[in-house]
């Protein structure tokens, strides 16, 4: 159940109505949202619950051990475990056979032997987000930052919660489960915008990034060798577009579906392509994430306060690592890695000219070309089935074979709208919001049921799972 | 509620939902519906399938994208790999297996040559066709060769159909060899190995045919592999950098030149082994191995010092090997691996590339295309491709004028290279995709890339199968996956649905096989048990009570020839029935010498002294005759022994009694029993003295399961035995088998009809049932009007003496040979098929036909070149393999009928015997 189907928005509107019927009491309340949380995850698959509850009540009885214990040593011992366990987890299901295959392909001409059979462990899905949020809570528990005082099916709640449960965004405990204690509330302005948000995602999802990705990327990243290289570079172009609208049009069913409970998610993405250099455009990209590289993995490593080399080592740690946690497969290292060579470079000469007090716009744009380029390119590995692929697809975009047809004027219409939409003023966003939220009940229904239509008629023929389902 | 009060939200939602859902019902043009579906098919249904998910609803969960991306392809390419035989298949051959379902099937559909375990697998697959609306659908055979004014002097099948002809004839010594070149939908030898299977049961098993060296992918079932080594450097015709210049048809180089590497053949049953490889300078070598033991090393270097080619090795596989493993040394290329049997049969070959395209097959290079085309010397080429092409032409990747010409060129190579083979031409199936609603609707393109396959086999001679319309036409897709036989991709059948489209294209095989030509036999050889609702109505209702828990004894007496006297047919059958309904006893046994066949029902048998075994077959007729027409005459002194239950624990219960059946000869003193050791008194002499010998029947009580009778002749005079029985007084099954080899029912008929009415009734049998013909059809001159009317006559005398039903069984199917090994049906085969089934209805009986369940025309022959064999080397008997194979399927015949007339509802009463 995928929530851009319509399943997902029945399921919605029915949760939507039990929740606002009984939200004034705290266990119903909690109920409503814990059993519609464990039956949307198990409309997925409902075997890896069993892991998420052995692996909350691990983090559980560690957070009520730190509230207890008076020794730094035993609360230290003790968000160690919960730091293990859940990256055990995440080790297990998702990088054990990306191991096996490296020991096999390095230790075996040696002799040495390794387990020829795979593993085939599937990950559960929502993994990656699962033990990053978890990780969160704990560590905030050890830093104070946190409360210790929720109750276990508040914390397991706050794990499966589930607008986000599947692909984030990743939310702090301060955003999310101190509200489950607090009487919830919806204005009519809030309500509207909150389900216009999720119409724009919608839109972002279905219309754009799946033809962009149905209509282009998906068969010249199949076949790079049968176009020409122009067409190569648009998909690519496109590749970059479709990621976005796919991944931030998820996001907003997810901040809006929250927001239709009373719940406020923090952003994910701040129109990344428009940063002017690589550190901002990571300032800009699934915020969530890179906020919790940042206080989770940055900053204890020492971030910006230990020398020059000291830096750059944990830039390029945090970004390896980061890029890896996207996928069991090194290629995504290889992505993380280039972003993090980019990143120092791009820190270095900072350091060495100094930030620019107020860079001209010839500067500005440039800035804004280079950092898109890289993006762009880096995003070939990210896409390519594997690296060779990915050198199958550079080679045919440097190739200069002359030649545009394949790409159809429905991709270039969403390519422009696509550009269009994520270079408009945040503004008119805003105002359309507000337009929206000020309309009768009856003109907003029809709005919302006008944009349905719009959805099925522009929308790619096949509906695609989104891409970070996978993460 | 605040829900509706104060919250515009709440408001906006029901008011949205309601809008949403009046628009779709509404009638308004279909574009102004914001969910369609609503208004394609029951609405309840519908709104059931909006609002659960998809997981919940019947449907498979969603899949995350992982799989697809890194595949690195689209959908329509790479089938999601899926665990080998989700499905449980029914072992048709299995003796305890459920019954067959009772479904109705159309004559000429082309399953009248199944036998019957498979004949139950089509039953299941046809009730499932009818249930997705799939069609059976002919081969258009379209025309290969034509004469100056048109005429169509041979069909696009014909080279195919006469090669089948030729086996079935016995006229060919060579295989038929089919060559089956396809896409994702045959990669894991589904579809094609329902196919194979049903091809080679039909028409004999001539091996495995083409293997890879390994898996040419990471995922997959290994059925048309060798099991190889991690190392192989792999290479496919599908890949963005194929392997230029040096593959044909096969598609896959599997190469090494670092170390080397090995692969291992399951060969049991295979005696010809060919090595496909790249013969190339500075090329390696590789050693065929044997079970662990080198056999021979063969050389893969070129004769060119510059040229690589295609190249064959071959290698004679010792009898009964059971592994071949192929190591290589140095730089080498292989290509695959043929195993044959090297007997006649069919070999089916299947070559299946993910993503494969004709265009795809047109890569290979020509002269290595041609040359490993040619060496299989194959009777036909199907090429099952357009899968991909129409994946490709809904996005608009490819244009109908590429198809067009990508085919005709791939027909075009195929047809110029081996123009003796046939070739056939299958359309792409539907495929579906999924719409925003979650609605799967049919993917584009799919018809029209049939329609210019369908224009193009016909233009170059080829035959073309509709496996589209086969499927159920447009939207099939969707309904197959609803019903959980397509894949999540909407692309790729699932093992069901592949099973069913194997059946479907097997089928329109085997119709176009039967149109080709006249039936070896003018007979109508009936499938499956004939009459027995009617005919075996008060066995069937015996059968239930029994079942539902009264305690009853049911009667089966199986009368014939060496078939029923061989006991592996009857104590199968017996072993089925009894599971089921109990088991009241072995029943009798006739007096005779020790025998094998008896031990594995735990009887023995032995005679000390000097005794003389007669049999009626070859005494005159008349006179008192066991039941079996045996009877045993010892000498003064003599002693015969019969035990039962040989191994069994010494127990006290169950109760039972022992019968003992012997002849009374005037002035003769009765013979001493002992029954378990202990001496049994001597009977009452007969009020009347004897002046004939008569049948007397003693009657021991017993309790425990293991007991033995001794006999032994007076020593003055000579004792006749005509043999014993065990029952238990427990409620359950007792099946006789009554056997003489080289009995027919005229050896039954010219017996004392006084002596066999009396012993027969004396086993209370509540159904007879007559195995006799095989022997009858041996005759060169049989009297077949002399058949009809006494073995219609001797059914009725034997009905009448023990109130019982009767079952008829037809002849096994009974060749001979001529002196230089040719095959041909026996005499009087076709008389006896025609003559039993009327003689079964004269005398109100069920008729079974042994032949048909062996599948029918020359199926002694196949049954002969199983492995293992079914059929003796006789061209009469069967194997023990071959009688549990038979019972097998004439229990699930009997246990159908039951089940159908349970269902139906008992008939009045019957008393018992």
């Amino acid at each position: 159940m995928l929530s851009h189907s319509v399943q997902y928005l029945v399921f919605v509107i029915a949760v939507f109505a039990l929740y606002w019927a009984v939200h004034r009491h705290y266990w119903p309340r909690l109920g409503v949202l814990l059993v519609a949380s464990l039956f949307f995850y198990a409309a997925f698959t409902p075997f890896p619950i069993l892991i998420f509850l052995v692996g909350v009540t691990v983090d559980h009885l560690c957070v009520k051990g730190m509230a207890r214990a008076q020794s730094p040593g035993l609360r230290k011992a003790l968000v160690t475990v919960s730091v293990v366990s859940n990256l055990s987890l995440l080790a297990g299901f998702k990088y054990l056979e990306m191991l096996r295959q490296t020991a096999l392909s390095l230790l075996a001409p040696w002799g040495i032997e390794v387990r020829a059979e795979p593993f085939n462990l599937l990950m559960p899905v929502g993994l990656s987000f699962f033990v990053f949020q978890a990780i969160s809570y704990t560590v905030d528990v050890y830093r104070g930052k946190a409360s210790a005082e929720h109750s276990f099916l508040e914390h397991l709640l706050y794990l499966m919660f589930f607008p986000r449960v599947v692909s984030g965004p990743i939310v702090r405990a301060s955003e999310l489960m101190v509200h489950f204690r607090q009487t919830p509330g919806l204005t009519p302005e809030a309500g509207g915008h909150a389900l216009f948000r999720i119409a724009v995602g919608l839109v972002k999802k279905l219309v754009i990034a799946d033809v962009l990705g149905a209509g282009l990327v998906d068969p010249v990243f199949a076949a790079p060798e049968k176009y020409a290289s122009a067409e190569c570079i648009v998909a690519a172009v496109a590749y970059t577009f479709e990621l976005y609208y796919d991944f931030s049009g998820y996001s907003d069913i997810a901040i809006g579906v929250a927001a239709l409970f009373g719940f406020k998610f923090p952003e994910n993405f701040n129109r990344p392509y428009l940063a002017k250099n690589i550190g901002e455009f990571w300032n800009r990209w699934h915020l969530s994430l890179s906020t919790w590289l940042r206080d989770y993995l940055y900053r204890p490593l020492g971030g910006n306060r230990v020398s020059k080399p000291r830096v750059l080592f944990n830039l390029m740690t945090v970004m390896v690592l980061g890029g890896l946690w996207h996928g069991a497969d090194w290629r995504f290292a290889v992505w993380g890695l280039v972003h993090g060579v980019a990143l120092c470079i791009s820190r270095c000469w900072e350091w060495s000219v100094g930030k620019p007090e107020s860079p001209g716009v010839p500067r500005l744009a440039l800035g804004m070309l280079a950092t898109f380029t890289i993006v762009v390119l880096t995003r070939v590995v990210f896409r390519a089935a594997d690296m060779a692929h990915a050198g199958e697809f550079y080679e045919r975009m440097m190739a200069g074979v002359p030649g545009i047809a394949n790409v159809s004027p429905l991709v270039w219409g969403m390519l422009a709208a696509a550009v269009f939409f994520h270079v408009v003023p945040m503004k008119l966003y805003t105002v359309s919001s507000e337009l929206f939220v000020r309309m009768p009940v009856p003109v907003r229904a029809t709005a919302l049921v006008l944009v349905g239509l719009g959805i099925r008629h522009l929308s790619a023929v096949e509906t695609r799972p989104y891409v970070y389902l996978q993460f | 509620m605040d829900f509706l009060k104060a919250r515009s939200t709440g408001l906006t939602l029901i008011l949205t939902v309601a809008l949403a859902l009046g628009l779709s019902l509404a009638p308004v043009p279909d574009a102004f519906r914001p969910l369609p579906s609503l208004q394609r098919g029951p609405l309840h249904e519908k709104l059931v399938a909006l609002v659960l998910p998809t997981s919940m609803s019947g449907g498979r969960a969603t899949r995350p994208p992982g799989e697809v991306m890194t595949a690195g392809a689209g959908a329509a390419q790479r089938p999601p790999e899926e665990t080998e035989e989700v499905e449980q298949e029914t072992d048709a051959g299995s003796l305890v297996a459920e019954p067959l379902p009772a479904i109705p099937t159309t004559p000429g559909i082309g399953l009248e040559e199944l036998s019957a375990p498979t004949l139950a697998r089509a039953r299941e697959l046809e009730a499932l066709r009818e249930r997705m609306g799939a069609q059976h659908v002919d081969v258009e055979l379209n025309c290969r060769k034509e004469d100056p004014d048109g005429e169509c002097l041979e069909d696009g099948l014909a080279p195919f159909t006469r090669a089948l002809s030729e086996l079935r004839t016995d006229a060919r010594r060579t295989p038929v060899r089919v060559v089956h070149l396809g896409d994702s939908l045959v990669a894991s030898d589904h579809i094609t190995d329902l196919v194979r299977d049903r091809l080679q049961e039909r028409f004999g098993a001539g091996g495995k045919g083409f293997l890879f060296i390994t898996r040419p992918a990471s995922a997959g079932r290994w059925t048309r592999s060798g099991r190889g080594t991690d190392g192989w450097e792999i290479e496919r015709l599908v890949d963005s950098k194929w392997p230029k210049d040096r593959v044909g048809w096969t598609g896959v180089a599997f190469s090494t030149d670092k170390g080397s590497q090995s692969t291992r053949y399951d060969v049991e049953g295979s005696r010809v082994a060919e090595l496909f490889f790249l013969a190339q300078p500075s090329s390696g070598s590789v050693q065929f191995s044997v079970d662990g033991k080198p056999l021979q090393r063969i050389q893969t270097r070129g004769f060119s010092k510059n040229k690589s080619e295609a190249a064959f090795a071959r290698v004679t596989l010792p009898q009964g090997a059971k592994t071949l493993t192929l190591t290589t040394a140095g730089k080498v290329e292989l290509h695959g691996m043929t195993l044959e049997s090297g007997t006649p049969g069919v070999v089916y070959d299947t070559v299946g590339l993910l993503g494969g395209m004709a265009e795809v097959y047109l890569r290979a290079q020509p002269a290595a295309f041609r040359a490993q085309l040619r060496q299989r010397k194959p009777s036909l080429v199907v090429m099952m491709v357009g899968g991909n092409e129409a994946f490709f032409y809904s996005r608009d990747r490819i244009t109908l004028e590429t198809v067009r010409e990508q085919i005709r060129e791939l027909m075009s190579r195929v047809r110029a290279n081996v123009p003796s083979a046939a070739c056939l031409l299958l359309a792409p199936i539907d495929a579906g995709v999924r719409t925003m609603s979650g609605e799967v609707v049919a993917r584009r393109g799919t018809q029209e890339i049939g329609a210019i396959y369908r224009e193009e086999a016909r233009a170059a001679g080829c035959a073309f199968w509709d496996a589209y319309a086969a499927m159920g036409g447009e939207g099939s897709a969707a309904r197959w996956f609803e019903e959980g036989l397509m894949l999540d991709d909407l692309v790729h059948p699932r093992a069901r649905g592949s099973d069913l489209l194997g059946h479907l294209f097997d089928m329109s095989l085997q119709r176009a096989f039967a149109r080709s030509r006249a039936p070896l036999l003018a007979v109508a050889d009936p499938t499956g048990l004939q009459d027995a609702d009617t005919a075996l109505a008060r066995t069937f209702d015996k059968l239930r009570r029994r079942e539902s828990g009264e305690a009853l004894r049911v009667g089966f007496t199986q009368l014939g020839g060496s078939h029923t006297a061989s006991h592996y047919f009857t104590d199968a059958v017996r072993g089925v029935l009894a599971k089921r309904f109990g088991d009241a006893g072995r029943g009798f046994i006739a007096a005779g010498k020790a025998s094998s066949r008896l031990e594995p029902s735990g009887v023995t048998r032995a005679l000390e002294g000097e005794w003389n075994i007669e049999d009626a077959k070859s005494s005159p007729p008349g006179g008192p005759w066991g039941l079996t027409g045996i009877r045993a005459v010892g000498s003064p002194g003599a002693k015969l022994r019969i035990q039962f239950c040989k191994d069994c624990p010494d127990a006290k219960e169950p109760a039972g009694r022992l019968d003992l059946y012997a002849l009374d000869v005037p002035d003769t003193r009765a013979p001493d029993i002992t029954v378990d050791g202990e001496a049994m008194p001597a009977e009452a002499p007969p009020p009347e003295p004897l002046t004939a010998p008569t049948v007397r029947i003693r009657s021991f009580p017993v309790t425990g399961p293991s007991h033995t009778v001794e006999v032994t002749a007076p020593q003055d005079g000579h004792v006749t035995v005509l043999g014993a029985s065990l029952e238990y007084d427990t409620p359950g099954i007792v099946y006789d088998a009554l056997g003489l080899p080289g009995a027919t029912s005229f050896t039954l008929r010219d017996m004392d009809a006084a002596a066999v009415d009396a012993q027969l009734a004396s086993r209370r049998p509540d159904l007879l049932v007559f195995w006799y013909g095989t022997n009858e059809a041996s005759h060169p001159a049989l009297d077949t009007p002399a058949l009809r009317r006494d073995y219609t006559a001797l059914l009725k005398r034997l009905r009448q003496a023990t109130n019982a039903e009767c079952l008829v069984m037809g002849p096994t199917d009974r060749l001979a040979q001529d002196a230089n090994g040719q095959w041909s049906e026996a005499p009087s085969l076709a008389s006896v098929l025609n003559t039993l089934p009327q003689v079964a209805k004269d005398a109100g009986c069920a008729y079974w036909s042994p032949r048909a369940a062996m599948g029918g025309e020359r199926s002694m022959l196949r049954w002969q070149r199983m492995q293992p064999a079914l059929g003796h080397a006789d061209g009469v008997h069967l194997t023990p393999e071959g009688y549990a194979r038979l019972a097998g399927a004439f229990a699930r015949e009997l246990l159908t009928a039951y089940e159908a007339h349970k269902k139906a509802g008992p008939t009045s009463r019957v008393e018992d015997n």
